[in-house]
């Protein structure tokens, strides 16, 4: 099934389109990835999909219901955690948690008990007393995660949630993202920061000046700038012969030679590095340095808008 | 349900917040203490009325009304109002007119009849409350009288000191400055409540969390609901406090009508916190705060307060906007019911609370569903 | 406008009229010199054309109604309308305007005060909507005067280039053919002629020298085996291939623009050109070349850079200048039409003015 569908989808602020006629699929169960730069209209289309924004036109599908006209259906199965900090300072953790769990209709045990869950999900149960103006800044996100999961959304936006925290946190989120896809939530993830987005999305979305340039999966996106990795691999000395060794090998396309240096050029889908080692090995041959340029997320955006995420 | 939690998580801000909630209980109660103290001379409770000169003209010839009058002025005589024949050929009126006695009474086979003046109004007043339970009484004495004479001198004797109670008793019943301060920085403080109104939906925004209500599956007038009545209960909570604070520990004076006072306070603190809503609706970003504040300080100077602010200056543009304060209204209607036992002044009050409520709250309602997000 | 003011006008005076002279118990007969001075006034500010000597005039009535004023507080309630219109000359000093006409509440009491107050602010109010409308329509119109210029200059355009475009189609046909014609004359038909004399001798020849008409047989055979293949190259060289097409086109077309505007240009192309279709083509050149003429119109630019690419299963045609780009981009009928014919081979195009401006069009193909 599907869980959201947005179907031609703009808005405009005065003359300045920030979401441009944009149309997009994602089924259950999927980890879905939303890259581009700040300004891209990511968080415009997160604040539609959330009704905090009206569209100018277009329609938003949440479980196949029309979110404009079924508001309650569709709020009732999203989570969302803001890119800013959404947590009331001067109340505790639990009691963060458990109002904002209470506004999606839990009461009495049941929303004591989820609200605990949520907490010990992002390892706050130690800390449900506590309030968050002693938090750190990535106990902070924490919390704000578990603001967002204790209804038990089926899917769950993330907007930029690893923003300014320090690496052990954001590992740890990483991890409970997984953990929440795992146990069958759909989730959407923005963010600048590419390896977190090709570490975890089964599929992304590059977004540039309210568009959709590009989608699938990260190979499929790799694959759209091309298909051949590079691979130079030093050699003690050179003899000539490599290219015929190699040939054998999946994947392999050619072989250059340049003095010590051999270059393959293979399949990016093939994943043969181990295979062209062990036959250069074989052949008692010495290997001094191996480097493989494979296109990543960061080259796919550069080469397709021209510009680096991060400006 | 929804508004209830809601209203529960604001009133928990609002009695987190120790430095608001400082300000909202401490610098009333000290200000109360200050200027009460301060000012004490200001006020007219201790002005000496001296001696009250009360012309009589006896018309019915002896009988029992004039015995008894007689008597009565006796009694009464010792407390400074002293009832002296008219002399003759004097008339009774212009004496009054011209200022020469603070009363005129004539007694006559039909009753009594009191000219007062209105220069002396205070004087006139004394006289026309001893002079109306001195009727009781003798209404009663005659009735007595028709079925047991005997018992008539009694009920008569009994008199004296009846009527200076009521009098002791009506001097003090203008309020005093401690009494005066108390009910002013009641309703100053209810009128704060629109400064904490004017951040009810801008501090969700500033925080962060304004995003976390719009998403939840719960309807904008759920939020908009819950917020005011946190805000309205926990500015009573407030309010009531200083209303026990001064009556029990300053012993200010509030009166007999304790519901009606505060009654009229409720629709005080409605009619601000809509006030202070709408302002944060219509004047967008951080600088609303600041200008609801100024309107509060200005409706409380002009309000009266920090220092009375005489009735008897209508007209100019002074007077317009002493009665623009709403802060005046509920002055001006509250001591009139505890001090005149005036119930039905709590009415134009209220009723204009309501309606500026409403009309705050309609405004209010207007903007916000116009406006993406809360 | 005009007639706006001179009806609120009308109106305030009539209502000054009834409430001064008409409820007054005796007749004051300077009051009706006062109210016919003030509708002369009047008329002279609506005949006059100078703003300037309006403005003098309106300074004269303000004056002249002060005056009355002082006679009949009443006047005061022509004031604001004077007010209002004295600062339609001065369309931003709101302000100052508003401190105007509640200047004279200072002198003003009781009734008098109240029924200022209504009359300035409903002057003011209507003025101020008044003007706000109006400036709006002024607006609206210089719009609409410059939509059906532009449509009248795009209409001709249109024709002249339909006309052209028709008349160098013809040209090149006719050249085209020409050249054709030339080359199987030159070529074939001489060889052909040959073949036809040797074939024409050996027949001759057949019964009494089978020898030397087997060998003018022989040549004849050679001589139609060359004409053939010769037929085959002339055919091969004049079929150009699609991709040599799309780009010199391409070219072609980014020279002239640089030869017309005199901007530095450049065209860069990497990978497989082969893989795009003629109607790729097509798009990529005229989002390309219009691409181009809103740089020349607007972004102040030295030099434009065109770049195709073709990706694994992308094609990515590129024109970015260095000029000032743009902050926020408003979309033009321009570019929607770029977007529109991108998206008919299910395309995008990127707009982009943080770097100069920069105008990205992507096109997927199905690969090899």
């Amino acid at each position: 099934m599907n869980i959201l569908d947005i179907r031609g989808l703009t808005k405009k602020f005065g003359d300045f389109v920030a979401v441009d006629n944009m149309s997009l699929t994602i089924r259950e169960g999927e980890i879905f990835g939303f890259l581009g730069a700040n300004g891209a209209g990511k968080s415009t289309t997160i604040n539609m999909i959330s009704s905090l924004l009206r569209p100018t036109s277009g329609e938003i599908r949440i479980l196949e219901k029309d979110i404009a006209k079924q508001s309650r259906f569709a709020k009732t199965n999203l989570g969302i955690v803001p890119q800013d900090l959404a947590i009331y300072e001067d109340m505790t953790a639990y009691e963060n948690v458990s109002f904002f769990a209470g506004l999606y209709g839990l009461r009495g045990d049941k929303l004591k008990e989820r609200a605990e869950e949520a907490l010990e999900f992002v390892g706050l149960s130690d800390k449900a007393k506590s309030f968050p103006k002693n938090f750190s800044g990535g106990m902070k996100r924490r919390l704000n995660i578990a603001c967002a999961i204790a209804h038990k959304p089926k899917l769950i936006i993330m907007d930029e949630p690893t923003v300014g925290i320090d690496p052990q946190s954001r590992n740890y989120i990483l991890t409970s993202v997984r953990k929440l896809n795992e146990s069958g939530c759909t989730i959407i993830y923005t963010s600048h920061y590419m390896e977190e987005v090709e570490e975890i999305c089964s599929r992304i979305a590059i977004v540039d000046h309210g568009k959709i340039i590009a989608e699938g999966t990260k190979e499929q996106l790799k694959s759209t700038i091309t298909d051949v990795k590079d691979i130079r691999i030093e050699l003690k000395s050179v003899q000539g012969t490599e290219g015929e060794l190699l040939k054998p090998v999946p994947g392999v396309r050619t072989v250059l030679q340049e003095e010590n240096v051999i270059r393959v050029h293979s399949d990016a889908a093939v994943d043969n590095l181990n295979r062209i080692l062990k036959q250069l090995m074989d052949a008692g041959k010495e290997i001094r340095s191996v480097e493989e340029q494979e296109p990543n997320l960061e080259t796919v955006f550069l080469t397709l808008t021209g510009r680096n995420l991060r400006d | 349900m929804n508004i209830l939690s809601i209203a529960i998580k604001e009133m928990k801000h609002d009695f987190r917040d120790r430095r608001t909630l400082l300000f909202m209980l401490g610098f009333p109660i000290v200000l109360m203490l200050i200027l009460g103290l301060a000012l004490t001379n200001a006020f007219s409770s201790e002005i000496s009325v001296g001696d009250v000169k009360v012309a009589v003209k006896d018309a019915t010839g002896g009988g029992p009304l004039s015995e008894a009058f007689a008597g009565f002025a006796k009694e009464v005589g010792k407390t400074g109002v002293t009832f002296e024949p008219l002399k003759p050929g004097a008339n009774g009126r212009e004496e009054v007119e011209n200022n020469h006695v603070s009363g005129y009474v004539e007694l006559t086979n039909q009753g009594i009849s009191l000219y007062g003046s209105s220069r002396d109004a205070i004087e006139s007043n004394i006289v026309q409350g001893m002079l109306a339970s001195f009727t009781d009484k003798y209404n009663a004495a005659a009735a007595v009288a028709r079925i047991e004479p005997a018992k008539t001198e009694m009920v008569l004797a009994t008199g004296g000191s009846d009527y200076i109670r009521e009098l002791s008793v009506d001097a003090n019943r203008t309020p005093g400055s401690v009494d005066y301060y108390a009910l002013a920085m009641t309703v100053m403080v209810g009128m704060w409540a629109a400064m904490g109104a004017g951040a009810l939906i801008q501090g969700e925004v500033l925080r962060g969390t304004a995003v976390r209500l719009v998403i939840a599956p719960i309807r904008k007038s759920e939020i908009f609901v819950g917020k005011m009545l946190g805000g309205i209960i926990s500015n009573l909570l407030c309010v009531m406090v200083i209303i026990l604070f001064s009556k029990y520990v300053f012993k200010a004076y509030w009166g007999h009508h304790m519901g009606v006072v505060i009654a009229v306070l409720v629709s005080e603190v409605v009619m601000a916190m809509s006030l202070g809503l709408a302002g944060s609706y219509l004047l967008k970003g951080t600088a609303s705060r600041g200008v609801i504040s100024l309107v509060v300080q200005l409706m409380s100077f002009f309000g009266g307060a920090y220092f009375p602010i005489l009735d008897d200056e209508g007209g100019g543009l002074m007077g317009f906007l002493v009665n623009l304060s709403p802060i005046r209204w509920a002055n001006h209607g509250l001591t009139q019911v505890i001090y005149a036992d005036n119930v039905s002044a709590a009415w134009p009050v209220l009723m204009l609370n309501i309606g500026f409520a409403a009309l705050f709250l309609g405004v209010s309602i207007l903007a916000m569903r116009r406006r993406e997000g809360l | 406008m005009e007639l706006w003011t001179v009806g609120n006008k009308t109106i305030m005076l009539l209502f000054v009229v009834t409430a001064t002279y008409f409820t007054a118990a005796a007749r004051d007969v300077w009051l009706v010199f006062l109210f016919l001075a003030y509708l002369a006034l009047n008329l002279i500010l609506h005949i006059v054309k100078q703003a300037r000597t309006k403005k003098a005039i309106l300074l004269a009535i303000i004056l002249f109604l002060i005056g009355c004023a002082v006679y009949h507080p009443y006047f005061a309630l022509l004031l604001p309308l004077s007010f209002n219109e004295f600062a339609s000359f001065y369309p931003r000093s709101n302000g100052f305007l508003l401190l105007a006409i509640l200047a004279p509440l200072m002198v003003l009491r009781d009734t008098m005060m109240i029924l200022y107050v209504f009359a300035a602010a409903l002057s003011f109010f209507n003025y101020g909507m008044v003007r706000h409308y109006m400036g709006r329509v002024g607006k609206q119109e210089d719009e609409l005067e410059n939509m059906r210029g532009n449509l009248q200059k795009m209409a001709k355009s249109l024709n002249e280039n339909q006309d052209f475009a028709r008349a160098s189609e013809y040209m090149v046909k006719l050249e085209e053919r020409n050249r054709l014609t030339q080359e199987i004359h030159d070529g074939i038909g001489h060889a052909m002629t040959g073949a036809l004399i040797q074939m024409e001798a050996a027949k001759r020849l057949l019964n009494s020298d089978p020898a030397t008409a087997e060998t003018l047989l022989q040549n004849a055979i050679g001589i139609s085996k060359e004409a053939i293949e010769e037929i085959r190259v002339t055919l091969k060289n004049n079929k150009p291939p699609v991709e040599q097409l799309g780009l010199s086109r391409l070219k072609t077309a980014v020279e002239a623009f640089s030869g017309r505007t005199g901007l530095m240009t450049s065209v860069v192309h990497e990978g497989n050109m082969e893989v795009i279709t003629p109607l790729q083509w097509k798009i990529i050149y005229e989002n390309v070349t219009e691409a181009l003429t809103n740089c020349a119109k607007y972004s102040g630019a030295t030099a434009v850079h065109v770049e195709i690419r073709v990706l694994n299963r992308l094609i990515k045609a590129v024109v970015a200048d260095n000029g000032k780009g743009a902050a926020k981009i408003v979309k033009g009928l321009g570019l929607i039409g770029m977007e529109e014919r991108t998206a008919s081979v299910g395309g995008t195009v990127v707009a982009d003015g943080t770097n100069g401006f920069n105008i990205t069009t992507l096109i997927p193909y199905a690969g090899r």
